[in-house]
């Protein structure tokens, strides 16, 4: 369990740039996207028909995130769901079965 | 010395007179002024400013008003001291003589701690208002708060407010506040989101009297449900459809529509303004605050003024900050908006930012213009006003500012600016970032030293010394300190004394404040550096060079002498001079100065030792708390966690001790110390152990070597000890053996290197099967041992240890001998090294989880009940204490509200009935 703790920042997940989806209530155009440091912009009714938009894209580390996070508030824009995709150094561990 | 005072700011912004009236609300928030605390947390737009201030203007005109203190803040109050400042500042509107001490002490040349101040507040109210009087705090745009201590000084207050105070926040998320305690206390009012959307009937009025629209029910009721009853919403709803004629078909486009309501909103009402409306919107958007002048400073127009005014009075994204119409804002939720939009214009942005930047440069807000220049992209300008008001920044200590510009300034700029790199540097170091602060100053030194010549400047440099301020003069001496203080922090110990006394060499008698920080810093690296004759040495050059106020040099004596003791393991000396400092500096008012944290952890440390346990995590607790605060205090920290880790575990609490060691883990690496982390894992080992789990134990990286790199943990021995612990766990007896001997080659002077070197060496040959030899070395440490009254070293080895002190009790027995070890003295060792599972014998009489109070008394207020419980007068508490007689009066107003009770002879009585007396 304490072994971790001696782990470099480097190797630490919450150091290193991500695959983020960041999901929100209510449609934005696709020229927000400059504002959400390029994040890409789609649009998409859920299953119980709200109007949700999606934000994907490598967001750099957990400052960005936050800054990402913040922009979202200051709109008032609803937050539904923030999801890690994958790191951009490592696999994740279905991508890469065992030799 | 500070900057005016921006009255605005402390201003309760005007309510505007075509307000919907919320009854209902505002009777919560009248009766919540009974509690402490009223909390209006929502995102933006829901009203949350309008709400208060409107209640504010009921107050005013009811005839027992409690008088109102305002505090809108910004980014720039993310300092501690500014955001004192305007909280003192607004309540000195409400009464002028409160806080004046508070004040004073703020604006003075050595910031006490805030602790200190704020409770000289608390004194000044409690003293000068009648009991019945009311003032209600308000701190609007609370989420804007990022620091840390700000909190945690906003908590205190909350934690000690008199009855003559009400605290409002309002916030768009929740503040780190004790939130679920004042709520489990019924010392909250929230208004969140729920309460302060709309309701339909708030709806209809809204857009039918107050924005003078005429729609049907059905209508309201479409748009309610669409804007979900957000006020900024609905507000912009009706500012589109103002002056429309096809009001179904815009209902039925908006309501129809996906896109999110703002978006869709903010379009509409947009395009429906004139072109220079529009224009004007987008290019003042990269405002924060807006005022006629400044506008047109930004736009090049005339009509700045008549256009804010024409933009306030129809409701439009802007709102007015004064009565007298000078300064307005956007509305936050529209200015992303204003400002997406912006950015998708092709206006040249930077040259609007270049444009504010210089207007406020003029009026000679240097905050401001710099603020901007960055965002102008104009660096080089901005570098100039930095490097033209760098003095005033550090004066008016604007650190974490300056260090936000810094972050932003390209390297090329820093390349050419040696000086202000040294600042930054400086600024990093104070920051606790250790490792930032390294890699400026050798950048620093490269550019500094003209050929690589050790100690020569470029002549090009002096220019940029005039500006820098007065204590950063001696550029080459503060190179050295802040060379030497890394090296320390970093286990180059050595390294770091040559270059503090190099530094120390150079450093010039004025101002003294540098000078005295430095021979600190070189004291404490001798310290490390197991060099005690010169760290005492250094005290004597000191004195005879520079004599100092005599308090402080008694202070630092008895420092130095309690340190010394305790490093030979002579504990009893070392417990008084710790306890003389600690009334000292209580004397003086410096409770919470480093020299108070490391009293107290070295305390916990002993007290451990002597197996008082409350008294352990008593003083572990408070040396990591003051440890915390300041610099220079490493060592008092990893000695606090040293004692309470091994207290909690002696109390056989291992959860908590893991997490405590957790918790220590975690701060080492916010200030980039995690090459102490072997401390922590080396105070684990007992845990591990007590867990059986051996596995661990074994893959644990760290050595006897990593360890002692730990002086600054605490004693040498004690950490080497736990070291050997392992071993034992795991058999591996020659390790032990080494470590023993070890310990016993050092100076034979010190007590606690022989006792604990004896006691390895006996378990070592009672696992060899010698145990004759064992008892001879046992009996050799117990007799060292028993003068200072050595426990738990041990007690902690368990079951063998037992066994053996039970032979040399049978030995003693025989021989008869009365000098020690005495049975008496085995005797209470036997006694405390009870098996585990039954309860240790001096279990604290009042511990957080046994409390039976939702809310724990804290220690000072423990120390009040038990003189309370002798029936000691307020007065004479305060003589006891070393405290004013107000914060007696604080703390027992306190005392009854957590006992439930009114008066002194309840408290005392509930005291006795909970059994959290302490029994003297």
């Amino acid at each position: 369990m304490s072994q971790n703790r001696f782990f470099s920042k480097t190797q630490c997940p919450f150091h290193s740039a991500a695959e983020y989806q960041i999901k929100v209530l209510g449609w934005l155009g696709q020229d927000w996207s400059d504002w959400f440091d390029g994040l890409t912009i789609t649009n998409q009714a859920e299953v119980d028909s709200e109007p949700v938009t999606v934000l994907t894209g490598c967001v750099i580390d957990q400052a960005a995130l936050h800054g990402i996070l913040r922009k979202i508030a200051n709109l008032g824009l609803p937050l539904l769901a923030v999801n890690r995709l994958h790191s951009k150094t490592t696999h994740a561990p279905n991508e890469n079965p065992k030799a | 010395m500070t900057s005016p005072i921006i009255l605005s700011k402390i201003q309760p912004p005007p309510t505007r007179p075509d307000l919907i009236i919320r009854p209902q609300l505002l009777e919560r928030l009248q009766t919540g002024i009974s509690r402490r605390l009223t909390l209006v947390s929502a995102p933006a737009g829901f009203g949350k400013t309008t709400l208060i201030s409107s209640w504010l203007d009921t107050l005013e005109q009811s005839k027992a008003s409690p008088a109102i203190a305002w505090v809108s803040l910004d980014e720039g109050d993310n300092a501690p001291v500014r955001f004192w400042t305007y909280a003192l500042a607004a309540l000195h509107t409400v009464q002028p003589e409160v806080g004046q001490t508070a004040q004073e002490l703020l604006n003075g040349s050595e910031l006490p701690s805030f602790e200190i101040i704020l409770t000289a507040l608390l004194n000044d109210i409690q003293a000068r208002l009648p009991a019945t009087q009311r003032i209600v705090l308000i701190f609007d745009d609370y989420h804007i708060i990022e620091d840390q201590t700000i909190h945690e000084w906003v908590t205190f207050l909350l934690e000690h407010l008199p009855p003559q105070l009400h605290l409002v926040i309002i916030s768009r998320s929740d503040p780190p506040l004790p939130i679920a305690r004042l709520r489990a206390r019924n010392q909250l009012t929230e208004l969140r989101t729920d309460d302060l959307r709309f309701t339909p009937a708030e709806a209809a009025a809204f857009l039918n009297q107050a924005m003078g629209l005429q729609l049907s029910a059905e209508n309201i009721s479409a748009l309610e449900a669409r804007t979900e009853g957000w006020i900024a919403g609905l507000q912009l709803a009706a500012l589109s459809l103002q002056g429309r004629e096809d009001i179904e078909g815009f209902i039925a486009n908006f309501t129809g529509s996906h896109q999110y309501v703002l978006d869709y909103l903010v379009q509409e009402v947009f395009e429906q303004q004139p072109q220079t409306v529009q224009r004007f919107l987008l290019q003042t958007s990269i405002l924060d605050q807006l005022s006629g002048p400044l506008c047109d400073a930004v736009t090049g127009d005339h009509n700045g003024q008549s256009m804010l005014e024409h933009l306030a009075a129809v409701n439009l994204f802007v709102r007015s900050l004064d009565d007298r119409r000078q300064w307005y804002r956007y509305h936050r939720l529209f200015l992303d908006l204003l400002r997406h939009k912006l950015q998708q214009t092709g206006i040249d942005v930077d040259e609007l930012n270049r444009r504010a930047s210089h207007w406020y440069e003029q009026e000679g807000s240097t905050d401001q213009a710099i603020h901007y220049a960055l965002a102008a992209h104009d660096y080089d300008h901005a570098g100039d006003l930095i490097v033209q008001n760098i003095k005033d920044i550090f004066i008016q200590g604007k650190k974490a500012l300056l260090l936000t510009w810094l972050e932003m300034m390209p390297p090329s700029w820093l390349h050419a600016h040696p000086l202000v790199c040294l600042a930054y540097a400086w600024v990093l170091f104070v920051n606790g970032k250790f490792e930032a602060s390294k890699q400026r100053l050798a950048q620093v030194e490269t550019q500094l030293m003209t050929d690589g010549t050790e100690g020569e400047f470029d002549e090009a440099c002096i220019p940029q010394l005039q500006a820098l301020p007065h204590s950063l003069l001696s550029v080459k001496g503060l190179l050295l300190t802040l060379k030497g203080q890394l090296s320390v922090m970093q286990g180059e110990t050595q390294q770091g004394i040559d270059y503090l006394e190099a530094g120390l060499s150079g450093m010039p008698d004025e101002p003294p404040g540098l000078k005295n920080f430095v021979i600190h810093q070189l004291r404490l690296a001798y310290w490390i550096n197991g060099d005690f004759d010169a760290a005492e040495n250094i005290l004597h050059r000191f004195q005879t060079e520079q004599p100092v106020a005599g308090d402080t040099a008694t202070i630092i004596a008895l420092l130095n002498q309690a340190e010394r003791h305790l490093l030979h393991g002579r504990l009893q000396q070392a417990a008084v001079l710790y306890q003389r400092l600690l009334q000292v500096l209580n004397k003086q008012e410096r409770e919470a100065w480093f020299p108070a944290a490391l009293a107290h952890s070295d305390l916990g440390v002993i007290f451990y030792e002597w197996n008082d346990l409350a008294g352990a995590e008593y003083h572990a607790r408070k040396g990591i708390e003051f440890g915390n605060r300041g610099l220079g205090t490493v060592r008092a920290v990893a000695a606090g966690y040293f004692g309470l880790i091994q207290t909690l575990r002696a109390q056989n609490n291992l959860a908590e001790a893991s997490r405590v060691a957790d918790e220590m883990d975690g701060l080492l690496q916010e200030v980039d110390l995690g090459f102490h982390l072997p401390i922590s894992n080396v105070l684990r080992i007992p845990l591990w152990i007590a867990q059986n789990d051996l596995d661990t134990i074994r893959q644990l990286l760290p050595t006897y070597q990593t360890a002692a790199l730990s002086r600054l943990a605490s004693q040498v021995s004690k950490l080497t000890s736990l070291v050997a612990q392992r071993y034992l766990a795991l058999n591996e007896i020659d390790e032990v053996a080494v470590i023993a001997s070890n310990l016993l080659v050092a100076d034979d002077q010190n007590i606690d290197d022989h006792v604990n070197g004896r006691v390895l060496l006996a378990l070592v040959h009672q696992a060899q099967g010698d145990r004759p030899q064992a008892l001879i070395d046992l009996t050799e440490a117990l007799a060292l041992a028993e003068p200072e009254g050595y426990i738990r070293t041990f007690v902690d080895f368990g079951p063998p240890m037992i066994a053996l002190l039970h032979d040399v009790l049978a030995a003693s027995r025989q021989n008869g001998a009365d000098q020690p070890p005495t049975a008496d003295y085995i005797h209470t060792l036997l006694k405390t090294a009870q098996p585990l599972d039954a309860p240790p014998p001096n279990a604290p009489l009042l511990s957080a989880a046994a409390s039976p109070l939702l809310e724990p008394l804290t220690d000072r207020e423990m120390d009040v009940l038990q003189l309370l419980a002798k029936g000691y007068s307020n007065r004479k508490i305060a003589d006891e204490l070393v405290i004013t007689p107000g914060t007696v009066k604080i703390h027992t107003s306190h005392i009854y509200s957590k006992l439930d009770v009114s008066n002194r002879t309840q408290a005392v009585a509930k005291a006795r009935e909970l059994a959290i007396l302490l029994t003297t």
